[in-house]
């Protein structure tokens, strides 16, 4: 062989070996991580059951993630999404017990909602230009209003919303909550690396003007990419409701608080995106959370308070993992 | 039109506000024909390409196609009609892997029961790559994780993929190493082998007259002379570059260095950082000390190091005057009496949405400043009003927008807002770029005056008349690098510059 | 529209809000918005978002956002409540003021050494500040000393806010901090290469925000007699919706003016304290805030691209 050709050689083995030896780091600093939570808990964490319930746990988060990678990645930062779940959960707590339509009902009632508003919320942030933050905070503030007036309707009735009692929980439930999410993580593999939604909106969150130049249609892009998105948030509230069986809305903006855990998560999946594929660094990043949270339960901290603390804290490490590489102003 | 003839653009006029980058453009290309196009900084080629790519349109002029008019809306049509190009910024998107910056916007034949066959995507991508010549380039890489030529590759290829007739490359030689710039010329051969034509835009004036068969020199926006590549060597292109007539009292009239050669009032000691290396000079008190080069040689990234806004690797800056104190930041090196003109006016320079009270403001702001920190309004006005009248800026008022102003009232208020502080030193980076020939002139008059005045400037341009014209030394930059030293004299002319700047 | 129109409606568009809005609830309950007691209550519900607005309105004139101010608000008056059981009033003002510095130092620095958006920072404080305030209180209520109660008089608390206002607006519009916020909201790489040190700036924002949210809490600590777990809940929001609907532009920048703080927050308590009159429900409050962030969001955006317009098409008069 020429030089040159051993020189190309060498190069691209080099490439490889990079990316090889990132992965590794990034296993490696996961695996610690994991070390140290079962040292925390002196091994209480470690244990078969606890690890299959912390993945069982994890199900609702992981789909939000899922959910976020075909918004966020567009840098729509959407934060009425957690009062927008809440609406799902009892939507299609409605359909399922009070219609009548069962499984068929709670799934299709969180997803029909969940869409609906998301796309409202998206072409709204596309025809005003409002930044996507802002409009998500009213957009917060209205959606949990309307569940409150929700729960007021119902508590003036001496009721309370929509409960599931013992009807349709197998969803929320083991196994069959770790079958979808299995089902649900290879979907949005396909999705996002394999069809032309997928790469068009990896496109305008890369690089907006590039991907407009070359021809992709930003809007339709936005808005397909965005119903994808809502839809496996809208599994997430019918899988939430399942679990939980009753979803009471509140207000003061508690609903930015639920965000928040599957945040962390995608945050966290965003700075392993360099390693792992976005969809499966997603489930990844929501198992690492969720067992922080776990870990933090079983050491005994209190679930309402300093727990909460700890998710402000890790938020913000992610934060800025991912903004590592940020070059240009950052407000 | 003789079935030659590929391409032809006639009397295509563009102008940006006063400034005619491209006047009474014509030019010819015929099939299998590798065409040269040279110019300086500032000589319209860019735009010229850009009208042709598609990017923007121009506003006078027509443009034909085997005969056929051609008038691209966007750089897709321009795809469309076979015309291919490469152009200066990087037209990829980071985010995604090399095979899909490869094929964005034709992903519809790999499409397989409505998903995206991406394994046939990167075959097809790797297999395009590779019969470029390019085996080493990877179609699943993150094209984030590319060096800079790797993503210029990546662009010749796209433009490679769809066949095209026409392919405009603009000065991708000087990202490729040697390696992949021969693999480049073997690609150009074979296309002018295949009837295709090429234009080509490199600043590398031996490799241009080696590989094309023409070349087209502009100046100042025009087409100032073809030559037959086999006929004509590089001293008569360059000579053909410059040769304009300068015109009188637009720049000194002296012919002579003259500063103070007992004060160094700035010395720069061995900078290096990405841009360039060991870079040392002296600044002498009166005295305006030129730097030029090409755009990437370094000499804007030198000018942003002296006002201590780009930090470097190693070296500094040290004013002898004041006790060889070291400039470490922007704000002791205004304190310390340097003002900074930087390049890019309304990213850099000014806040274009905001008044020009406040622009002259933020730069005066110790001028304003009374007791308790209190930023005096009177003061504010009053300095600004004085920048308006000595500079003579066509205004409505000190609360006009900058948005309001033309180019030309725009760099007057960039450059007032020092020079009516009395500041000691001026660091200025291409100070008449876009301005019309009026506020050109007066930038030049308010430095002769600032240079009796004993006031020491930098000067940094790529404008060989300006820098010829204004400077008492003149270092050249190549490659970050100074090549050469001049003197203000009979040695300093514009072939003795080009000849090593290039 | 001309230039000068759309220059005319911006600086009038939150007056018009303003008589609007006193026109509207006047027709719904006259009687009622304008006795001296409604007045006073007008007043009172001002002061504390016109404290909080006139330190918020730093760190959002440099384009940045402090989501934070409510749960920060809650930390610094529930420790000055804490303090001011021994160390009287002085403890109080000094705890409650120094917290509110301390957390926006630590949110400036974050945000001008490690490059984390303000928006993440400002949230994930909301959220772990409102967690702490949670653990400390206990989730119960705490009264406080007579003497700190009496300082809720507005006799006493007028004076001292107006002069802390005043001091702030003297910051604000004539000297650097504020004059530099502006500049880095316009072109923060302009005010890089004028010698602004950017990230000094903006962690004195954060501060200055966190002080006010420190004084905020005071108000609200005293005005309620005690501590407890859900003060200042909303607080950030109802500041930011107070600053856009004065006028200050979302991105900052050289529009942000004090006096729109001001008359933003007086539209803002009008607007709230006549929906309270008209009995309407907590629920449907909230809803309406969000309503009216949004619509006052948009037209900024709106008379903002607007004004753009019209200054590009008189470039050609003046040239």
């Amino acid at each position: 062989m020429s030089i040159t050709q051993n020189k190309d050689k060498i190069i691209n083995m080099q490439h490889d070996k990079i990316l090889f030896h990132q992965r590794m780091v990034a296993i490696s600093i996961i695996l610690g991580v994991y070390v140290v939570l079962g040292i925390m808990t002196k091994g209480k964490f470690l244990v078969p059951r606890n690890l299959w319930m912390v993945l069982s746990n994890s199900v609702p988060n992981a789909f939000m993630v899922l959910g976020f990678c075909f918004i966020f990645t567009m840098g729509l930062i959407d934060l009425s999404l957690g009062a927008i779940l809440i609406l799902g959960c009892n939507v299609g707590g409605i359909l399922a017990v009070q219609f009548g339509f069962g499984y068929f009902g709670l799934i299709i009632g969180s997803c029909i909602v969940v869409a609906a508003l998301e796309l409202f919320n998206l072409k709204v942030v596309l025809i005003s230009k409002i930044p996507s933050w802002i409009f998500g905070l009213g957009m917060a503030m209205v959606y949990e209003s309307i569940g409150a007036m929700y729960n007021g309707s119902q508590i003036d009735k001496g009721k309370q919303v929509v409960s599931l009692n013992n009807a349709y929980r197998s969803l929320g439930n083991q196994p069959i909550n770790i079958i979808i999410l299995l089902i649900g993580v290879i979907i949005a593999y396909i999705i996002y690396n394999k069809t032309n939604v997928g790469f068009k909106l990896r496109a305008v969150g890369s690089n907006r003007e590039v991907a407009s130049t070359m021809g992709i249609n930003i809007e339709k892009t936005i808005l397909l990419a965005g119903l994808i998105g809502a839809l496996f948030i809208g599994m997430s509230a019918a899988i939430n409701e399942s679990y939980a069986g009753r979803v009471v809305p509140s207000t003061g903006l508690n609903s930015i608080a639920l965000i928040f855990t599957p945040l962390a998560g995608y945050l966290l999946a965003q700075a392993l995106s360099k390693v792992i594929n976005l969809t499966i660094a997603a489930l990844v990043g929501a198992f690492v959370i969720t067992s922080l949270f776990n870990s933090l339960t079983i050491v005994g901290v209190p679930s309402g308070t300093w727990q909460k603390v700890v998710m402000g804290a890790v938020v913000i490490v992610c934060g800025m993992l991912s903004a590592q590489n940020e070059k240009g102003v950052v407000k | 039109m003789s079935e030659t003839c590929l391409f032809e653009a006639k009397d295509i006029k563009k102008y940006f506000g006063v400034t005619h980058a491209n006047e009474n453009v014509n030019l010819k290309i015929n099939r299998g024909h590798i065409r040269g196009l040279i110019g300086e900084n500032g000589s319209g080629k860019s735009t010229l390409i850009s009208i042709i790519a598609g990017i923007q349109p121009c506003d006078e002029g027509q443009m034909y196609l085997h005969g056929i008019k051609y008038s691209p809306i966007n750089p897709l049509s321009a795809r469309e009609n076979k015309i291919g190009t490469v152009v200066q910024e990087l037209g990829l998107v980071d985010g995604l892997p090399v095979g899909m910056n490869l094929f964005m916007g034709k992903t519809e034949r790999f499409k397989k029961h409505g998903l995206l066959d991406t394994k046939n995507l990167f075959n097809e991508a790797e297999k395009l790559l590779t019969s470029w010549g390019f085996p080493d380039i990877h179609s699943r890489t993150l094209t984030e994780n590319l060096s800079v030529e790797e993503k210029k590759i990546v662009e010749l290829v796209r433009a490679l993929s769809i066949d095209p007739e026409l392919l405009i490359l603009d000065e991708i030689t000087q990202a490729l190493s040697l390696n992949y710039r021969k693999k480049l010329i073997d690609i150009i051969i074979q296309l002018k082998k295949n009837g295709k034509s090429i234009l080509l835009v490199t600043h590398d004036i031996e490799e241009m007259v080696a590989i094309t068969d023409g070349i087209t020199i502009m100046r100042d926006g025009e087409i100032v002379a073809e030559r037959e590549s086999e006929k004509t060597t590089p001293d008569e292109i360059k000579k053909l570059m410059v040769g304009r007539a300068m015109e009188g009292g637009y720049y000194r009239v002296d012919n002579n260095a003259s500063y103070d050669k007992s004060k160094i009032v700035l010395e720069g000691v061995n900078l290096t950082s990405q841009k360039f290396q060991n870079i040392s000079f002296e600044l002498y008190k009166g005295e305006i000390l030129g730097f030029t080069g090409l755009s990437d040689s370094g000499i804007h990234e030198l000018a942003e190091a002296m006002f201590a806004i780009r930090p470097t690797s190693s070296g500094f800056i040290r004013l002898p005057q004041k006790n060889n104190v070291v400039i470490k930041t922007p704000q002791q090196a205004m304190q310390l009496s340097i003002g900074y003109v930087p390049k890019d006016r309304d990213k850099q320079a000014l806040m274009v949405h905001d008044s020009i009270l406040n622009n002259i403001s933020l730069a005066g702001i110790e001028m304003t400043k009374k007791k308790f920190g209190f930023l005096s309004p009177s003061k504010r006005v009053e300095i600004t009003q004085k920048a308006i009248d000595s500079f003579s800026i066509k205004t409505n008022g000190p609360n006009q927008q900058l948005s309001g102003l033309s180019g030309g009232n725009r760099q007057k208020v960039n450059l007032s807002r020092w020079v009516i502080q009395d500041k000691e030193i001026l660091i200025l980076d291409c100070p008449t770029r876009g301005v019309d020939i009026g506020v050109k002139s007066y930038i030049y008059k308010t430095m002769i005056a600032a240079k009796k005045d004993g006031i020491s400037m930098i000067l940094i341009t790529d404008e060989l008349p300006e820098v010829i014209g204004m400077c008492d030394i003149l270092n050249i930059v190549k490659d970050g690098e100074i090549v050469k030293t001049i003197k203000r004299g009979p040695d300093l002319s514009e072939e003795a510059i080009i000849e090593v700047m290039v | 529209m001309s230039l000068q129109t759309w220059k005319k409606i911006q600086k009038i568009f939150p007056f018009i809000g303003l008589v609007i809005v006193m026109i509207l609830f006047s027709f719904m309950c006259g009687d009622k918005l304008w006795a001296k007691r409604n007045l006073i209550n007008i007043v009172n519900n001002t002061i504390p978002l016109a404290i909080g607005a006139s330190g918020m309105v730093f760190v959002a004139s440099q384009g940045s956002t402090d989501m934070s101010m409510g749960s920060l608000l809650a930390v610094a008056g529930t420790l000055g409540g804490i303090a001011s059981l021994q160390y009287g009033v002085i403890g109080f003002v000094v705890v409650s003021v120094g917290v509110g510095i301390f957390f926006g130092l630590v949110m400036g620095i974050l945000l001008a050494y490690f490059k984390v958006n303000s928006l993440m920072i400002t949230l994930a404080m909301l959220i772990a500040l409102r967690a702490v305030v949670s653990y400390i209180t206990n989730g119960q209520a705490l009264l406080l000393d007579y003497n700190i109660i009496a300082m809720n008089k507005l006799s006493t608390k007028l004076p001292i806010i107006i002069i802390i206002l005043a001091l702030m607006w003297y910051l604000f519009s004539y000297t650097k901090i504020g004059f530099f916020s502006r500049c880095i909201g316009e072109n923060e790489e302009v005010g890089r290469f004028s010698g602004i040190n950017v990230k000094k700036y903006k962690i004195l924002a954060f501060m200055l925000s966190g002080a006010m949210a420190g004084v905020a809490g005071i108000l609200a600590v005293i005005k309620i007699g005690g501590v407890s777990p859900t003060i200042g809940n909303f607080f950030e929001l109802q500041v930011m919706t107070a600053m856009f609907v004065g006028g200050i532009p979302i991105a900052g920048g050289a529009e942000s003016k004090f006096y729109k703080v001001i008359s933003g927050s007086f539209i803002l308590v009008i607007l709230q304290n006549g929906l309270t009159i008209a009995r309407v429900g907590s629920e449907i409050s909230e809803l309406i805030q969000g309503v009216i962030l949004i619509l006052v969001v948009y037209l900024n955006i709106y008379i903002e691209c607007k004004f753009t317009e019209a200054q590009m098409n008189t470039k050609e008069e003046i040239n």
